[in-house]
């Protein structure tokens, strides 16, 4: 199998021809069955080629993004998410008192997703429509990306969302088991470029809190690390007991 | 994919959970960054959803049309972003990230090796060059030190090598 249809079948199929080329190419192909099954015979091996690959699962950051980008309305299920709305709502109140302003222009505006577990876990960007023009805006959009993001059945037992632009956060963890008298939960927000731990609150039994800290530099949110310790008292480290870490 | 293109979304969402893994592996083990990979998938699936509407069957199978999108995203992202060196890295991470990313990486390299380990070595680096390294043929030809007729014809052979039947088919 060679000549110069088999070569621009290949090129073709490896997106190695210019604009010019390809439309010519293009023209044909839809007019030419013989070519069409040249273009096939490729179109198999690359499709075979690709599938040797160990298949990876993306996060569910990733299906998240997609929809939030394509428009699509967060569902919400008012049974699950009662709690959280309720308690949203009056942390959107609080935060109309404080009325703090963002103003912050980042380049492309996305929020932070680490999911948590026992094992080590990359934090992933999940581009968003728009910078929210208010910490009460910002915090609405991350409630409602948490609320999709929990609803879409995922299997991750924890995570975490941030929202750069205004330094505030969502988490979420199932299944928690009660701590023992005089412990808590607590989550730490650790920047590992500056080496700066910041103590983000303590986890609430119901498992679902917002948290806000201390503004991380825009370039620290691609390291950013979050930890779930159990702790006495007021820690002003985190302990070695790591519940999850993200 | 017309469903797509007349603007349904779970029909995205099906295409999403029916490719999500081979087109992760493939940005994963283009950009070797699993960060810059969920980026880069979500960017495909947006431009698919932006483009399904043009889609002819007639050109390509759906996921070739789908592995050319992210193709493009990850060789724009390769250029845009060289790939750090072992030095950068080092100053950036801990070194358990490092020996991390590291094993990782070799884990995939070893992988794909054994893929395509019946192959011989010009060929197969030819071939993965092609796939994933985002170099022009060209520049692989200019790597391998190889002439151009040479390294195409390796691709070309290395695409369809794997499957009797389809070299009968083209025979």
């Amino acid at each position: 199998m060679s000549g110069p249809d088999d070569n621009l079948a290949c090129d073709y199929v490896l997106d190695r021809l210019d604009q010019r080329a390809r439309a010519d190419f293009e023209a044909r192909l839809v007019a030419d069955p013989d070519l069409r099954q040249r273009v096939r015979v490729y179109e198999a091996g690359l499709a075979e080629r690709i599938g040797e690959l160990a298949p990876r699962t993306p996060s569910a950051a990733v299906w998240a993004g997609i929809a939030n980008r394509i428009g699509r309305a967060p569902r919400r299920d008012g049974r699950r998410w009662a709690p959280v709305l309720k308690w949203g709502i009056a942390a959107v109140i609080a935060l109309s008192l404080a009325s703090i302003a963002v103003e912050r222009w980042i380049d492309r505006p996305y929020v932070v997703v680490v999911a948590l577990g026992r094992g080590e876990s990359q934090p992933s960007r999940i581009p968003v429509a728009r910078v929210a023009r208010s910490a009460n805006a910002a915090f609405a959009q991350l409630a409602a990306l948490a609320a999709y993001y929990w609803e879409d059945g995922r299997p991750q037992k924890a995570f975490v969302l941030y929202d750069p632009s205004s330094s505030q956060g969502f988490i979420a963890v199932r299944d928690l088991p009660a701590p023992a008298a005089g412990f808590h939960y607590q989550v730490w927000i650790l920047d590992r470029r500056t080496h700066l731990v910041r103590p983000a609150g303590a986890i609430p039994a119901s498992g679902l809190f917002s948290f806000a800290v201390d503004p991380l530099p825009d370039e620290a949110t691609d390291d950013l690390r979050v930890l779930v310790t159990r702790e006495a008292g007021n820690a002003v480290r985190p302990g070695p007991d790591v519940i999850l870490g993200g | 994919m017309a469903r797509i293109g007349g603007g349904d979304r779970e029909a995205l969402r099906q295409l999403y959970d029916q490719y999500r893994h081979p087109l992760f592996a493939l940005a994963v083990r283009m950009v070797w960054d699993v960060g810059a990979a969920e980026e880069l998938l979500q960017d495909c699936f947006v431009k698919i959803w932006r483009t399904a509407a043009g889609y002819d069957p007639r050109k390509a199978r759906p996921f070739t049309w789908m592995v050319t999108i992210l193709r493009r995203g990850c060789i724009d992202h390769l250029r845009r972003r060289p790939l750090p060196t072992a030095e950068a890295t080092a100053a950036e991470g801990s070194t358990g990230d490092v020996v991390r990313s590291a094993a990782a990486r070799h884990e995939e390299a070893e992988q794909v090796t054994r893929a395509l380990g019946h192959m011989p070595e010009g060929p197969r680096t030819a071939l993965e060059l092609a796939l994933f390294g985002g170099l022009t043929h060209e520049e692989i030809a200019a790597r391998l030190g190889q002439p151009l007729g040479t390294v195409k014809a390796w691709i070309r052979r290395g695409l369809v090598s794997l499957r009797g039947e389809l070299q009968d088919l083209a025979q």
